[in-house]
């Protein structure tokens, strides 16, 4: 009797270390972000900051601030116009912006451009993105403000539902150019 | 006793009285926890805010804020420890010496502090607080600013803080160890607690300012004198071990990431941070507590204290013949040294005592233990879903609220837990023991315990 309490407590005791680490271990991630969702044209609050996308526009060109044809690519240029509104009462300087398919993230294309705006203003910033045109349906915007130290940060998430457009938009984007433009900030009125 | 039953007591002991005693006291240590907390979070305000100017000064406050959050600890596991009855449980025997721990909380605190912030420092615990100062700190300096906390502790920065680190680390030893003698030869209590904070600022230095030097000597050395040796050395055992299709660097980076990634972390985190807080926990009951249960272990008459270690009785012995600078160099000696025979033997004793408590006693605690972190980790989660998503400037004020919500019921549920497993380990001892009276002990515990004692 005491050798089997002695193998079913070394088989208990084993379990108890076993199921232990596996609850710590998938427990005890910290949550990664809180998503703000929200569509293409409606304003998503974030902490007070309101974030939309107004437009959306693909080509395989992309041209300069002139309208002058820069480069040409097999993929997609996406173009997304994104309008910051800080009604204050502290500035939102620096936001960082990317683009997400499915899996897929893709940066800007300039590399780190940032959006943001002063306490009473908005602004308008054309983010530039080249993708694999099979992604274009799917895609999904994220911005968020850049902080050296950080807790559990507020993403907006904004679905730029292309799905129904994204097979036009994939036959135009042929003969069509992205045209890089300067943010522009103005006070709200 | 079947072993499906001998579990299911042992895991219906513990989470039963532990919810029980909880539920009584939850009053009381909710007051003290909230005390502690307060304490903690108090020194930390002040220290963050100081250390824009002077980042010792800063340092010595915040060490504080360790005194106030070990010392609820250690009066909410005294509270427990009486509702359950611990020290009644042992017959005291006629010789035995009262330390005053039992009627004086200064006295107790003198005497556990230390073994508790060595758990704390040996778990990381010093650590994270002392990067919570550091994160506290930046926010007022900004992080690029040029009297950061961890650029003014920066030995490395330069010869004169490096001078500076060397002097305050020498000479925070030094007064510890004098407050340590001060506090053994004239019993005045609160000294013991002025050693404990000394000790936190000492780790405290350590830790800030060590680890910039660790960096230099790693990137110096480490990373890469001695990972280019032990890359050389693969890389010729690797010849040999192709002629076996066996890929040795490969199977090396596997073994590695597995010790490293899942085998250390689960026996660090889940098996032995959660027996050494019982061991250190039982420190609270008394070093002579611990040797009475050893004693009634191996069913040996009683005695009060715990045998004075080998090394430092022939120290005594030989310091009683000795004059001179002999006797002073002994004295040096014990003084340096009697640090780990006064405080952290006691502790590794009752890790000792612990082990042998059962393989089941042992899995039902570490499954229950690891339970109430895991619900702290929900309540975390359900609360930071619940604020939902801050930039830096609010988490900085209101996050330690946060956090106090999962606090508040899962420290004081550990601390119960804490002092119930060792009530426990200290009925299965007396069980064992062949002069006992079984009619006092619960009968689940009296079914296991060996033929001759149950007769």
């Amino acid at each position: 009797v005491t050798r089997r309490l002695r193998l079913w407590s070394a088989l208990f005791a084993l379990v108890c270390v076993v199921v232990s680490a596996v609850a710590l271990e998938v427990t005890d991630e910290p949550l990664e972000f809180d998503k703000v969702h929200g569509v293409i044209g409606q304003p998503v609050d974030v902490n007070g900051v309101l974030v939309t996308v107004l437009d959306v526009t693909a080509g395989q060109t992309l041209a300069d601030y002139s309208g002058d044809p820069l480069v040409r690519t097999p993929g997609l240029f996406v173009a997304v116009d994104l309008q910051i509104t800080c009604p204050g009462p502290k500035d939102n300087p620096a936001g960082r912006v990317r683009l997400h398919a499915g899996e897929r993230t893709y940066q800007e294309w300039q590399g780190y451009a940032g959006v943001g705006a002063k306490a009473g203003y908005q602004s308008v910033s054309r983010l530039l993105f080249e993708i694999d045109p099979a992604d274009l349906g799917s895609l999904v915007l994220e911005t968020n403000k850049v902080e050296i130290i950080s807790g559990y940060q507020a993403h907006a998430w904004i679905d730029l539902q292309l799905a129904g457009a994204a097979d036009r938009m994939r036959a135009e984007a042929a003969d069509r150019a992205v045209q890089q433009k300067s943010s522009s900030e103005e006070p709200i009125s | 006793m079947k072993p499906f039953e001998v579990i299911w007591a042992d895991l219906r002991a513990l989470v039963s009285d532990t919810v029980r005693v909880w539920w009584r006291l939850l009053p009381q240590l909710l007051t003290l926890q909230i005390g502690g907390w307060l304490g903690y979070q108090i020194t930390l305000w002040i220290a963050a805010a100081v250390s824009t100017r002077n980042g010792w000064i800063a340092l010595g406050i915040f060490s504080l804020g360790f005194v106030f959050t070990l010392g609820s600890i250690v009066l909410m596991l005294r509270l427990v420890g009486r509702e359950l009855g611990i020290r009644t449980l042992i017959p005291r025997s006629d010789d035995e010496s009262d330390d005053g721990r039992d009627t004086s909380i200064s006295r107790l605190l003198a005497l556990t502090l230390l073994p508790f912030l060595g758990i704390y420092a040996a778990f990381n615990y010093v650590s994270q607080r002392a990067e919570e100062l550091n994160v506290r700190s930046l926010l007022q300096t900004g992080v690029l600013g040029e009297t950061t906390l961890l650029g003014q502790l920066n030995p490395t920065s330069s010869r004169r803080t490096l001078v500076i680190v060397i002097c305050v680390v020498a000479g925070a030893y030094i007064v510890r160890r004098v407050l340590d003698l001060l506090h053994a030869r004239t019993q005045w209590q609160w000294l013991g607690v002025a050693t404990a904070t000394v000790e936190a600022f000492f780790l405290l230095v350590l830790i800030l300012s060590g680890q910039r030097l660790l960096y230099s000597l790693r990137a110096g050395l480490l990373d890469r004198e001695l990972f280019s040796w032990l890359d050389q050395f693969v890389q010729s055992m690797a010849g040999f071990f192709r002629l076996f299709r066996i890929d040795l660097p490969a199977v090396l980076a596997l073994v590695g990431r597995f010790l490293r990634d899942i085998a250390w972390p689960a026996v660090l985190d889940v098996m032995v941070e959660p027996v050494a807080w019982l061991a250190v926990a039982a420190l609270v009951y008394g070093s002579h507590v611990l040797s009475l249960a050893d004693l009634w272990r191996k069913g040996e008459p009683l005695a009060s204290q715990v045998p004075i270690p080998r090394r430092l009785r022939r120290l005594r012995d030989r310091k009683v013949g000795s004059t001179g600078v002999r006797r002073i160099a002994l004295a040096f000696q014990e003084a340096f040294l009697g640090d780990i025979d006064d405080k952290y033997l006691p502790t590794l004793q009752s890790i000792r005592l612990i082990i042998r408590s059962g393989l089941t006693f042992l899995g039902a605690y570490v499954l229950i233990y690891t339970a109430i972190r895991v619900l702290n980790n929900l309540i975390d989660v359900v609360s930071s879903l619940l604020a939902g998503g801050h930039q830096v400037d609010f988490w900085v004020p209101y996050g330690s609220f946060f956090d106090l919500l999962g606090f508040l019921p899962t420290e004081s549920l550990r601390i119960c837990l804490l002092a119930v497993a060792f009530h426990r380990c200290l009925l299965l001892f007396k069980a064992r023991a062949a002069d006992v009276d079984t009619a006092v002990l619960p009968a689940d515990v009296v079914a296991r315990a060996p033929a001759e004692v149950r007769s």
